[in-house]
């Protein structure tokens, strides 16, 4: 008897030692599927939500109406701080928000400008709902609100959309990283790298992206697209780097999965294209006379894809040749990127975290002012590039021609 | 006979249960037939099935004589060719002979020439023997019968089992006679170490049951309990092996079945063979199987007469459906109402979008389901097999479609609860299959109320009763908990008949070598190289 009154206690015990625990139907749960913050000119935040309509969004057959109305809704509040407008939206919308499938936070341009992250990223990480894995994207030249408002044919909800175009650009294209929650936390926390977050910006009209009836143009007015990296500096944003210098970016972070090179080979602005399968990188610091210096050592090598110059792919030694300039295309991008960063004063690559490593006595005198150290360091590039294969094809079609000519 | 009739009389049959010491004096027979058989008459309440049959036995001196037995439990030809046609027999050379010796001796040992034939002096032996099926022979001046075994009447044919069904396999199933079930395992181990023990149960059934074991390979301390249990039993009726098996389980508070039973005489033979015991009992097919351990219940016959690889994993496919048919709705349940995030998004979009304009919450739903899936399962196995289509027509279409279309419940629950209950009929063994039905609800409800947390509070307590049990002192979850490896060979896996090689170790505890080494096939030496 006594045995069981202790079980019972144990088991009592356990009941009230469990963590978060909450009783939710499905349909009295709003899921928030993106978060747009931005700011007031009373300098309030405005904070975005974008809800899915279920009913909407699924093909299936016995899901009541389908297709007529907007497979999302976007409901906006203001307030002083974050999480009250996560309370203060009750007065729009008729369900509790669950925060726990969103998959992007995207903060306007203004707000990264004048805001700093650290009084925004706060509220993410603290509040229990929050997946880290939610993806951290910069409205550029835009609103976040109009970003979460655009609709989207091919895949229903736009805040998935974006998340998807995000992650598939990252491993393909290479120039826009993927940055989640969790990530933008570290790096704000850490003094030695600065932060920097993809754009994602607004092409055409916004109140025609609003509706549903454009989903129905084979050819969309106004929709969404992933552009540019920006620079933050304490947590403000300081500035954007595009295109290539983006991908320079991306390379000395060693955050390149897959992307094409292409190279001019010839004066009739041809070109030939590699598509990067694997890629390096590897980061080194010495000091000289007291100055820091890091080598950027990047080791990439895919096939060649297209080729529209005339150059016998079967000779070796123009393998090589392209090998080395396929190498300096890279290295070009790199140093692009880092004379910005420098004229910027803004590490964006952890440089200061490879010194830190390899000579942490000396990183403790630097460490006051390096940003002023950074900007003056100086950064070795080395590349190699190598093709592996020359695709299905071994001759360039242009070359089989002129030879056939002859 | 009203209500009130049946309780005096069962009170009465209790009194006299209780002091049984009336019958104890023993009876003997009257030396007078005509005596004897009015008495057999008045016992018997003169019942329209007793056959009592006068003849006269010699031609000098005439003895009166009576066969008496009870039509339908005879076998007529035998009762009407061994026994009535050798008394009538009326050979010349005999009648020196009839004169001369006493004449129950020439009854007893020269006319009949049936086997098997027991004396009876005793009256309620008598009485026994007569309601048994057996055939008396009572002659004019003698207080003893001779009894003849001509056991017969109506049985079933030996048909294919109905349960337990094999791709592969003898299709050879018990029947009702306990005296068949005997021999067909006999069929199959030839050996004089098979015993067969038999013993009858029950005051007024008096049923036939006979505990069948090997010798040597029998663990003897179970033998001894198995034994002592069911000497215990003091009851009126016997009437299938469901009742034996209530009596003498190990722990009746529990929905696991701790008693095996099938009516496949070669699964039988097999447990016999790895040292358990069987318990056949005269009037059902279903033979129990004592000590039985959780994992044999996944185990069917069929798993050792197909290839080993495939028989393995379909054991692992049981196991893990009897899993889901636990598990399934009180995880779908916890999953969507606690634990969204736990949810691929798009999938719950899909189950949020399917939920909308449901009136019920997700718990009261799929209760409503399971619920409605019992009751159709149950209509269909009680109906006559000519209506039992229409319910599952109007179960399964009606119930299914129509909910689904008229709102009430998600087609996800339609889903869930279907793929519950075809996951529940893969389990070989239905006794073991029926428990989670009843587990399901508490799980559902726990699940309901507390989510995941209230899902693992009760697997927890699952597992520590499933721990608790016992089976004639066997731990039930052996070879698991307690953990013996070496009975490993033959549980989630079925290793290759070769390296089934011991016994398990619990439940037999000697005699443990099966086979020799080396059973392995491979290609023959002379092709090895050469």
């Amino acid at each position: 008897m006594r045995r069981g009154i202790s079980v019972f206690f144990v088991l009592f015990g356990l009941t009230i030692l469990t963590g978060c625990w909450d009783h939710n139907e499905l349909e009295e749960v709003a899921l928030v599927m993106g978060m747009g913050i931005d700011k007031t000119e009373d300098d309030l935040y405005k904070v975005s939500f974008q809800i899915v309509n279920p009913g909407q969004v699924t093909g299936g057959q016995m899901t009541g109406d389908t297709g007529e109305g907007t497979s999302v809704t976007t409901y906006t509040e203001t307030g002083k701080n974050i999480f009250e407008t996560t309370r203060k939206i009750s007065t729009q919308v008729p369900r509790n928000l669950s925060f726990s499938h969103m998959v992007v936070l995207v903060l306007g341009e203004e707000l990264a400008r004048e805001e700093s992250l650290f009084e925004v990223m706060d509220f993410t990480e603290r509040y229990y709902g929050f997946r880290p894995t939610a993806l951290v994207l910069l409205a550029r030249e835009s609103q976040a609100n109009s970003i979460l408002s655009i609709l989207n044919p091919m895949e229903r909800i736009p805040a998935m959309k974006i998340e998807e175009t995000s992650q598939k650009t990252t491993e393909v294209w290479g120039e826009t990283p993927s940055r989640n929650i969790k990530d933008v936390v570290q790096t704000l926390s850490s003094d030695t790298k600065s932060l920097s977050l993809s754009g994602v910006s607004l092409v055409g009209n916004m109140n025609e992206g609003q509706k549903e009836d454009k989903n129905k143009e084979a050819v969309p007015e106004s929709y969404v697209e992933l552009s540019g990296v920006g620079m933050f500096k304490e947590g403000k944003l300081q500035g954007w780097l595009d295109d290539k210098e983006a991908r320079g970016m991306a390379w000395v972070q060693d955050e390149i999965k897959r992307t094409v090179l292409t190279f001019k080979c010839d004066e009739n602005e041809e070109y030939i294209a590699a598509e990067v399968r694997y890629s390096t990188t590897k980061l080194s610091a010495s000091i000289h006379d007291g100055k820091p210096e890091i080598t950027v050592d990047i080791r990439g090598e895919g096939p060649i894809e297209e080729a529209a110059c005339p150059m016998d792919l079967t000779d070796p030694e123009i393998i090589y040749q392209l090998n080395e300039d396929f190498g300096s295309e890279i290295e070009q991008e790199v140093i692009q990127a880092v004379k910005i960063a420098q004229e910027q004063e803004i590490d964006l690559f952890g440089f200061g975290e490879t010194v830190n490593q390899s000579h942490p006595e000396e990183w403790k005198s630097m460490r006051e002012n390096w940003d002023e150290t950074f900007s003056e360091m100086d950064v070795n590039v080395n590349t190699k590039f190598f093709i592996r294969k020359t695709g299905l094809r071994t001759k360039p079609l242009i070359l089989q021609k002129s030879n056939n000519e002859n | 006979m009203n209500f009130w009739d049946r309780c005096r009389n069962k009170l009465k049959k209790l009194n006299r249960t209780e002091n049984p010491s009336p019958e104890k004096e023993v009876k003997v027979l009257e030396k007078k037939l005509e005596e004897n058989l009015i008495k057999i008459k008045d016992e018997l309440g003169d019942s329209s099935d007793l056959v009592i049959r006068y003849f006269e036995l010699g031609t000098e001196s005439p003895a009166a004589a009576a066969v008496v037995y009870i039509s339908g439990l005879v076998d007529d030809k035998k009762a009407n060719k061994f026994i009535e046609e050798s008394l009538k027999v009326e050979d010349p050379l005999k009648e020196a002979a009839y004169s001369q010796k006493d004449m129950f001796d020439i009854v007893r040992d020269r006319a009949l020439s049936i086997n098997n034939i027991v004396m009876v002096s005793d009256w309620n032996k008598l009485l026994l023997t007569i309601l048994n099926g057996e055939t008396v022979i009572l002659l004019d001046g003698y207080n003893e019968a001779i009894t003849a075994n001509t056991k017969g009447g109506q049985t079933r044919e030996i048909t294919e089992p109905s349960t337990q069904l094999v791709i592969r396999g003898p299709k050879v199933a018990f029947t009702e006679s306990i005296g068949t079930n005997v021999a067909l395992i006999r069929r199959y181990i030839k050996s004089p170490n098979l015993r067969v023990e038999t013993q009858q149960v029950g005051s007024i059934t008096k049923t036939d049951t006979a505990l069948v074991y090997i010798k040597g390979t029998v663990n003897e301390k179970v033998l001894r309990e198995v034994k002592k249990r069911l000497n215990k039993i003091e009851v009126e009726d016997i009437i299938e092996s469901g009742n034996i098996e209530e009596y003498i389980q190990d722990n009746a508070f529990t929905p696991f079945p701790t008693i095996y039973n099938s009516e496949r005489p070669d699964a039988v033979v097999g447990n016999l063979l790895e040292g358990r015991i069987a318990v056949i009992v005269d009037g059902t097919p279903f033979v129990l199987v004592v000590p039985a351990l959780f994992i044999q219940f996944f185990q069917s016959p069929s798993d050792y007469y197909q290839n080993y690889l495939i028989g393995s994993f379909l054991r692992m496919l049981r196991i893990i459906s009897y899993i889901i048919s636990i598990l399934t709705p009180s995880l779908y349940i916890a999953l969507t109402t606690f634990h969204p995030q736990m949810i691929p998004t798009s999938l719950l979009i899909s189950l949020a979008a399917q939920h909308e304009g449901v009136p019920f919450p997700v718990i009261v739903e799929v209760l409503i389901m399971e619920f409605t899936f019992e009751i159709i399962r149950e209509a269909g196995l009680r109906m006559p097999r000519a209506v039992g289509q229409a319910v599952s027509i109007v179960g399964a279409l009606v119930l299914g479609q129509a909910a689904v279309q008229a709102g009430i419940v998600s087609p996800t629950t339609i889903i869930v609860v279907a793929f519950t209950g075809i996951a529940s009929f893969a389990t070989p063994s239905y006794n073991i299959a029926v428990a989670p039905r009843l587990l399901r609800f508490l799980m559902m409800i726990l699940a309901g109320g507390f989510g995941l947390y209230g899902v693992f509070v009760a697997l927890f307590i699952l597992i520590a009763h499933l721990t608790s049990l016992r089976s004639f002192g066997i731990p039930y979850l052996s070879p698991f908990a307690p953990f013996i490896p070496a009975d490993f060979k033959d549980t989630i896996i079925r290793r290759p008949l070769w390296s089934l090689d011991s016994r398990p170790r619990l439940v037999s505890q000697q005699n443990n070598k099966r086979q020799a080494r080396g059973n392995k096939p491979s290609p023959s030496d002379n092709h090895n190289g050469n």
